[in-house]
């Protein structure tokens, strides 16, 4: 079974391990053998929900938390002062020791080929993906073909008045594949992004700005990772002045963002400098990190500069700013904009709707984010291996992982500006957390052949340990805050920690405790009533779910649906309301509307 | 438009002076003018027209047609009404001239459904609609009309929109705050509003239930003191037995009775009279005390033609803890003493003496009734709610609650907060059917600066 990944960066990645490990022959192509994992923005994994992202890899055998421990230089957990559902890990990574890392353990992978070349087509027969054709001539046939091409389908970066096609600064774009693509009859979609200017770090000013540390001790992505991590730099804060914005103001008309030459929509949740300025109008000045890109490497990353502007401009924004107004720059901030396949034209396992065993992960479904991308890597890498077996596809629900809402937004509703995962978009939060994601996904994971039997029984044992540390809560009293009650109603309470609980039972309750430990005990007894409310909810949408629709139900006489969607239900002919909402393009709103037509109906 | 264009007849069937047959649908306009003669040259929205309903050059009836453009119409859409002759072959024949022309009948609840989902109404003002047709009495049917201007739905909205700002600001600081160095701005901690507006409006669904069923009005006293006659002369019709043997209403009757557009169920009891060797009437009276208790208030009557007796003491027993009114009875029986007798045994009470049978001095009784309800709630204020619309309120209401009392124990845990407020959206989502999911991060967006 022979499997082509075209891409080779995040997505392509975890794309090409997958498959290898579930024992198909992978080829990843890479137009160019060097920038292979590349980070093309922020040196930095993890966050805020895509910390979860990564965790969940983890589980599923991926190979991006391994990387971002092995060459992390700072690590944190964020929202350590809020519940266990919502912290999540996030390193800054040395970028030239990823992307020798991933080359190195990639090379050494049995059936998993590294090529160089550049796409120029897919081969297509009898409405299924069989190869990929080359510019340099030469044509690779495969039983799936999976896309992981980021921001180079048709890519065009904008500074200032300069504009110039490329996939990332100074790298040709993918220009014949993006011709391709669209003659296959995908609709397309122009997205733009940005990434900030680049500093020698010696140029800046340290004293102005303010230290931003990693936890000690750091904690790793992954459960695979042994021996420790190790916080080597510093992150540093800093705010723009007021003369920063009066300088972005007087030169918005040489923005291509503002002056329309960018036509493609960009992130709300990543505004370049001119956007955030514009829009927040009465903030004087708006922060930014300086993140170090690297130990043996002097280039440090604006976070929160990014822009359009000219160079000159940027110049002088940097010269407005205390502690950079000596700063050389190295590299300069710029836009770029891209082509992405309107995601609504997949299936749930990442394969076209149209051309059987062809698969489509990462940013080119218009996703944003290396987490993102990774996640939709392995899901795609996953599902052409089993779609060539012939057997069913891997598809996570909305209340298992985060991989599951992420991949169920994209395909069911679309996208209409570059998709970032955010905690608020699950609705099944408080069970989606990174202390519980072995025991959401690690089963998945054995399965599928993506950990082994040994690394299953170890982090089992783990889980179980906390399992019976919960179960003995309930057995032993205690006295807090004049209550007298069993620990486990005591652990309930608000404002008490499983720390605290330690110290009023005077001695360690469990050995050797982490903070996986102590985040999945605390989680299990905090939200046990509303996680109980969840799982009848769930229950009852599923019932709802069932309700089936009469076979001779005309859509097209149904009030309330829009054109497009009948349209798209005579031809999906969906069977139960749950089959509906799993219509694409179909919205809550249509589900909603044909429920009451339902109801109505059966009125007479 | 693909819509089909509906019809429907709009008023009851059967003879009557005026039928309406409404039309609801883009082609609801060609439709009138296919068949409406003569013609004028310009129709005008809002606007009746005289004349006549023709098929193959002949006048079916004399009619006013009205035609209402779209979007300004109940439904939302082109929609026209034609008033005629309430005669079942003419409807007939009309709605198969329409139905012929391209429309199609009416689903039952359909043109309110359309109003829905073109958005002219949401799901509370939807059932409000439902209620209305159904509705029992004027007073009712007022304040439903007040519901369908959406004053529920006004309030339900403002508890929305102060939840939303709260996930808002919630969901920021979880996001973004500490990856971003955001400022959140303290989230305002006030529901008391919205926690007051609830409790009024789910204290009020007692008499709201009241209104809906009617205000329940018991007639107790011992056996042939006359209850029947008095419940004829309130009913001005012979629905009970009237007879001078003790014991003829053997369990109870009920009727309906309304007074100035309030409505009460006036119920006629089986006279209590204790010991009776009669198992059948025993049970009626078994009966007869489970509906005191159960009555809004009850009219007590004695017998002034008589001497009291120990069975009026253990009636009053019964209802001494019930709004109640007291009569005596038999005015034209009763001897000069009997009144003085009676305002003794029941000295806190105020007794009206009254002649059931000639219907004398009923007005007290009347004012009584009309009080009852003053006593309850003032109307112009009041909100329908029916049982679905309470079950979810309640469980909001709950759910408020919660989440005041997460804030003033300043819990660690936000997303706990942010899991109730969640829940909160998801119930008003159900109660007026709006579907919120992507209108959080939208918030967010527009409030906070957020990006690298």
């Amino acid at each position: 079974m022979k499997i082509i990944i075209v891409g080779a960066g995040h997505a392509g990645i975890e794309a090409a391990y997958a498959a290898a490990r579930m024992g198909a022959e992978a080829t990843l192509l890479t137009m160019h053998l060097e920038t292979l994992a590349q980070m093309s923005c922020n040196p930095s994994i993890g966050g805020i929900a895509k910390g979860h992202l990564v965790k969940e890899i983890d589980a599923l055998g991926g190979i991006m938390p391994r990387a971002a421990d092995d060459t992390g230089i700072h690590f944190k957990v964020l929202n350590r002062s809020k519940g266990p559902a919502v912290r999540a890990t996030r390193t800054q990574n040395d970028k030239i020791a990823y992307r020798n890392y991933l080359k190195s353990f990639l090379e050494t992978v049995p059936r998993l080929r590294i090529y160089q070349g550049i796409a120029s087509e897919i081969v297509v027969s009898h409405g299924r993906a069989c190869g990929v054709r080359l510019v340099e001539g030469e044509t690779l046939v495969a039983d799936a073909v999976i896309i992981c091409a980021g921001t180079f389908l048709a890519g065009r970066i904008f500074i200032g008045a300069t504009t110039y096609a490329a996939g990332r600064a100074n790298e040709p774009p993918s220009l014949r594949l993006a011709e391709n693509i669209a003659v296959l009859g995908f609709k397309i979609l122009r997205l733009k992004t940005g990434t900030p200017m680049r500093l020698h770090a010696d140029s800046i000013d340290w004293g102005k700005f303010m230290p931003q540390p990693g936890d000690e001790p750091p904690m790793p992505f992954s459960m695979f990772t042994k021996g420790k991590v190790k916080n080597r730099i510093l992150c540093y804060l800093g705010h723009t002045t007021p003369a920063v914005g009066t300088i972005v103001r007087d030169h918005l008309h040489l923005s291509p963002l503002f002056s329309g030459k960018i036509q493609g929509i960009g992130p709300r949740y990543c505004p370049s400098i001119e956007d955030k300025i514009v829009k927040f109008a009465d903030k004087d000045r708006h922060h930014f990190y300086l993140e170090p890109e690297g130990l043996r490497n002097k280039e440090i990353y604006v976070n929160g500069l990014s822009s359009s502007l000219p160079v000159e401009v940027q110049k002088k924004i940097l010269r407005a700013i205390p502690g950079l107004d000596q700063a050389r720059m190295m590299r300069p901030a710029y836009a770029i904009e891209y082509d992405a396949i309107q995601p609504t034209q997949l299936r749930s396992n990442l394969e076209a709707r149209e051309i059987e065993n062809l698969f489509f992960a990462g940013q080119v479904n218009g996703t944003s984010g290396y987490e993102e991308a990774a996640a939709q890597g392995l899901m795609a890498g996953i599902n052409a291996v089993l779609k060539t077996r012939g057997e069913a596809p891997f598809i996570l629900n909305r209340n298992e992982a985060y991989i599951g809402v992420m991949v169920d937004d994209i395909v069911r509703v679309g996208v209409d500006e570059p998709y970032r995962l955010f905690t608020a978009r699950a609705e099944y939060r408080l069970q989606l957390r990174e202390d519980n994601v072995f025991e959401r996904l690690g089963g998945h994971g054995l399965r599928l052949g993506l950990i082994s039997q040994t690394d299953f029984q170890r982090e089992m044992r783990q889980l179980q340990r906390r399992r019976h540390m919960i179960g003995k809560l309930g057995k032993i009293k205690g006295c807090w805050n004049g209550k007298t009650e069993n620990y486990f109603k005591l652990l309930k309470m608000p404002h008490m920690t499983f720390e605290k609980l330690e110290a009023l039972h005077q001695k360690p309750l469990l050995a050797k405790k982490t903070l996986t430990d102590v985040s999945y005990i605390e989680a299990c007894v905090k939200y046990e009533g509303y996680v109980d409310i969840q799982k009848r909810e769930v229950a009852k949408m599923q019932k709802m779910q069932k309700t089936t629709i009469p076979a001779d139900l005309d859509f097209m006489r149904v009030d309330g649906l829009s054109t497009e969607i009948k349209q798209k239900l005579l031809r999906a002919k969906p069977a139960t309301l749950g089959e509906v909402a799993l219509v694409p393009g179909v919205t809550p709103a249509a589900v909603n509307a044909i429920s009451i037509y339902l109801t109505l109906k059966h009125r007479i | 438009m693909d819509d089909e264009t509906i019809v429907a007849l709009a008023t009851p069937p059967g003879q009557a002076g005026i039928a309406v047959i409404r039309l609801s649908g883009s082609k609801s306009h060609a439709i009138v003018r296919a068949i409406f003669e003569p013609l004028p040259g310009t129709w005008h929205g809002r606007k009746s027209y005289h004349g006549f309903i023709h098929s193959q050059g002949e006048r079916v009836d004399e009619c006013l047609v009205t035609v209402f453009k779209a979007p300004r119409t109940y439904c939302g859409e082109d929609m026209a009404e034609i008033s005629l002759h309430s005669n079942l072959a003419i409807i007939e024949a009309v709605i198969d001239l329409t139905c012929r022309l391209g429309a199609r009948p009416a689903l039952p609840g359909e043109f309110t459904y359309r109003a829905f989902r073109n958005g002219k109404m949401d799901l509370l003002q939807a059932e409000a609609v439902n209620e209305l047709i159904r509705a029992n009495s004027r007073v009712f049917a007022l304040m439903e009309f007040g519901n369908l201007e959406g004053r529920l739905s006004h309030m339900v909205g403002s508890i929305r929109a102060r939840l939303l700002e709260m996930a808002v600001a919630i969901e920021t600081d979880i996001e973004f705050a500490e990856d971003q160095r955001l400022e959140t701005d303290a989230i305002d901690p006030n529901l008391e509003v919205a926690i007051n507006d609830l409790e009024k409006i789910l204290g009020q669904s007692r008499f709201n239930e009241t209104l809906d069923q009617g205000m329940q009005i018991v007639i107790a006293g011992r056996v042939n003191v006359g209850k029947s006659s008095l419940f004829n002369a309130l009913l001005m019709k012979e629905r009970s037995i009237i007879s001078h043997l003790p014991g003829t209403t053997r369990d109870y009757i009920q009727e309906k009775l309304h007074i100035d557009g309030w409505l009460f169920r006036i119920t006629d009891m089986a006279g209590i009279r204790e010991g009776s060797g009669d198992d059948i009437e025993n049970q009626g009276m078994r009966r007869s005390r489970d509906k005191i208790a159960q009555a809004d208030a009850v009219i007590f009557m004695v017998d002034a033609s008589q001497a009291l007796q120990a069975g009026d003491q253990e009636i009053f027993a019964l209802i001494r803890d019930k709004n109640r009114i007291l009569l005596a009875n038999k005015k034209d029986l009763a001897p000069p003493t009997a009144i003085e007798n009676i305002r003794r045994a029941f000295p806190d009470e105020i007794i009206h003496l009254v002649s059931a049978k000639n219907g004398e001095n009923l007005e007290p009784i009347i004012d009584f009734l009309k009080n009852l309800w003053r006593q309850i709630a003032d109307p112009a204020c009041t909100t329908v709610v029916n049982l679905r619309q309470k079950t979810l309120l309640a469980k909001l209401l709950e759910n408020l609650r919660h989440i005041e009392q997460w804030q003033t124990q300043s819990p660690i845990q936000t997303e706990m907060i942010a899991e109730d407020i969640r829940r909160g959206l998801r119930l008003i989502g159900e109660l007026t059917g709006a579907v919120s999911s992507a209108e959080i991060l939208q918030g967010i967006f527009a409030k906070f600066c957020i990006g690298k």
